[in-house]
């Protein structure tokens, strides 16, 4: 039997969607990456920096909430413990609600409180730390957050002694996500899943590869194509 | 996202009540919450009309309730800028406190809810064991055999760990229940760290569990988890029963 519509090959067909999602997650990180570098401008040299000092995020955060494929769920700052002068805390998160009701995040500093937990050692805030660059943790139950299943990307802000002051970050549903890349999956007419670094499914067309599960190796005659600048691997069938 | 500052058990805390509308739910509810330590003292607590539309009550039930509050000493309000309703927790919440909420529950209560957990504890395992990745079992590994000086700290630690576990099968839902059920029993749950004996136990239970986990191994994992908080559940049971001869 001959096929009548010419299927890309499983190869190019990775290539495509590994695309796709350089795409997707460029438009994640393009406002991080300006909102960093506006806070990064806005801290004092020479002195401590106070919360008025951060006015830029707020609108940034905003903007991003609001946007038109309502892809990110919430955005803010997370600053270094000790950065903030004039406040106790140092968080300046927003979150938007089924209804795109923008909301600042609850805030409670009580390190005695159940929920108290170092988020110093958590990946989003560990790994750009370590590196000095922008990083994707998940997916992963955001169960301080979110509530969901989520991705979360942070981009380092550089302080005045170039030690990392604050990460900016979005944090995305993977199910908003899942919703934007399936057409692409879809479209090759082949079986095709999308890992992250630890082979953890974020989206597949198959349903073995079930949301969240782990893909140990690639299937034998599947092609698997890595992000050049994102940690997610796209895998497609024979 | 977000850290330290957001106290994930306060969510449920304040989620909307599933018999909503009277004035002793909310009462129970908050005061469990203080009584059990998942509010700190001196934690700031929501607005009448904030309270009241989070729970899903009249604002005259939300004021009502916070009234009985002040009456108990368990919140006290000031009013002005920077004003409020402020939690006043009861100095040793673990001993007297506790003990007093423990003795409203039945034995039947006990075994029921302690069903339902080890169901939930037990299939949390079990797909964690399928789906746990590296960094996954580093985090487990990490809080499972933290053992804190003092009972409240072994508690926080415990809860910590079934929450871990639960956020590694990679399931929103599986984690929210998690956390309902914690912020609801798991202090009590929890009384079997009270003594020494009890926390090494509980130790060495989670190092088996995580290794189960690590190994892939789904039945043993359930079978460890299970067996772990049947004797948690045991202990409650023995505190209570001490309670029937006081």
């Amino acid at each position: 039997m001959t096929e009548v519509f010419a299927r890309p090959s499983p190869a190019l067909a990775a290539g495509a969607i590994a695309a796709e999602l350089e795409r997707l997650c460029g438009t994640v990180f393009g406002p991080l990456l300006v909102l960093a570098e506006s806070v990064a401008a806005a801290l004092p040299a020479g002195r401590a920096p106070v919360l008025a000092d951060l006015g830029v995020v707020r609108p940034a955060a905003v903007a991003e909430l609001r946007r038109d494929d309502g892809l990110v769920a919430g955005c803010g700052l997370v600053a270094d413990p000790g950065l903030i002068a004039d406040a106790p805390w140092h968080l300046a998160w927003w979150t938007a609600g089924a209804d795109r009701e923008v909301a600042p995040l609850r805030v409670v500093s009580d390190p005695a409180c159940d929920g108290f937990r170092d988020y110093t050692v958590l990946e989003w805030w560990a790994v750009p730390r370590r590196t000095g660059r922008r990083h994707v943790t998940g997916p992963y139950v955001d169960y301080l957050c979110t509530d969901a299943y989520t991705l979360t990307f942070t981009v380092p802000v550089r302080g005045a002694d170039g030690s990392m002051a604050a990460v900016v970050g979005s944090d995305v549903y993977v199910a908003r996500a899942e919703r934007l890349l399936l057409p692409a999956l879809r479209a090759c007419g082949r079986p095709a899943t999308v890992v992250n670094r630890a082979g953890r499914v974020v989206v597949s067309t198959l349903p073995e590869h079930v949301t969240g599960s782990l893909v140990r190796s690639v299937p034998a005659g599947w092609a698997r194509h890595d992000g050049g600048d994102v940690p997610f691997s796209a895998l497609v069938g024979g | 996202m977000a850290g330290r500052v957001v106290p994930p058990t306060h969510r449920a805390v304040f989620a909307p009540l599933t018999q909503p509308g009277r004035a002793e739910a909310v009462t129970r509810r908050l005061r469990d919450a203080i009584v059990l330590g998942v509010l700190g003292d001196g934690e700031q607590l929501p607005s009448e009309v904030d309270l009241a539309e989070a729970l899903g009550v009249a604002p005259v039930t939300a004021r009502e309730s916070l009234q009985t509050l002040r009456d108990l000493g368990l919140v006290t309000t000031r009013r002005g800028r920077g004003g409020g309703s402020f939690v006043r927790a009861p100095a040793s919440p673990d001993a007297v406190l506790v003990r007093t909420r423990l003795a409203e529950l039945s034995l039947v209560d006990i075994r029921d809810f302690g069903d339902f957990y080890r169901a939930i504890a037990g299939a949390a395992a079990a797909l964690a064991a399928e789906r746990a990745a590296e960094e996954d079992l580093a985090r487990l590994r990490e809080v499972g055999v933290r053992r804190a000086m003092d009972p409240g700290g072994s508690r926080r630690a415990e809860a910590q760990f079934h929450l871990e576990v639960a956020a590694a099968t990679q399931s929103a839902r599986m984690t929210q229940e998690e956390l309902r059920l914690q912020a609801e029993f798991g202090p009590l749950l929890w009384l079997a760290m009270a003594s020494e004996d009890g926390r090494e136990r509980s130790e060495a239970d989670h190092a088996g569990i995580v290794d189960a986990i690590a190994a892939g191994d789904r039945a043993r994992a359930r079978d460890l988890t299970e067996d772990h908080v049947g004797r948690a559940i045991n202990s409650v049971v023995r505190v209570r029963l001490e309670l029937v001869d006081d």
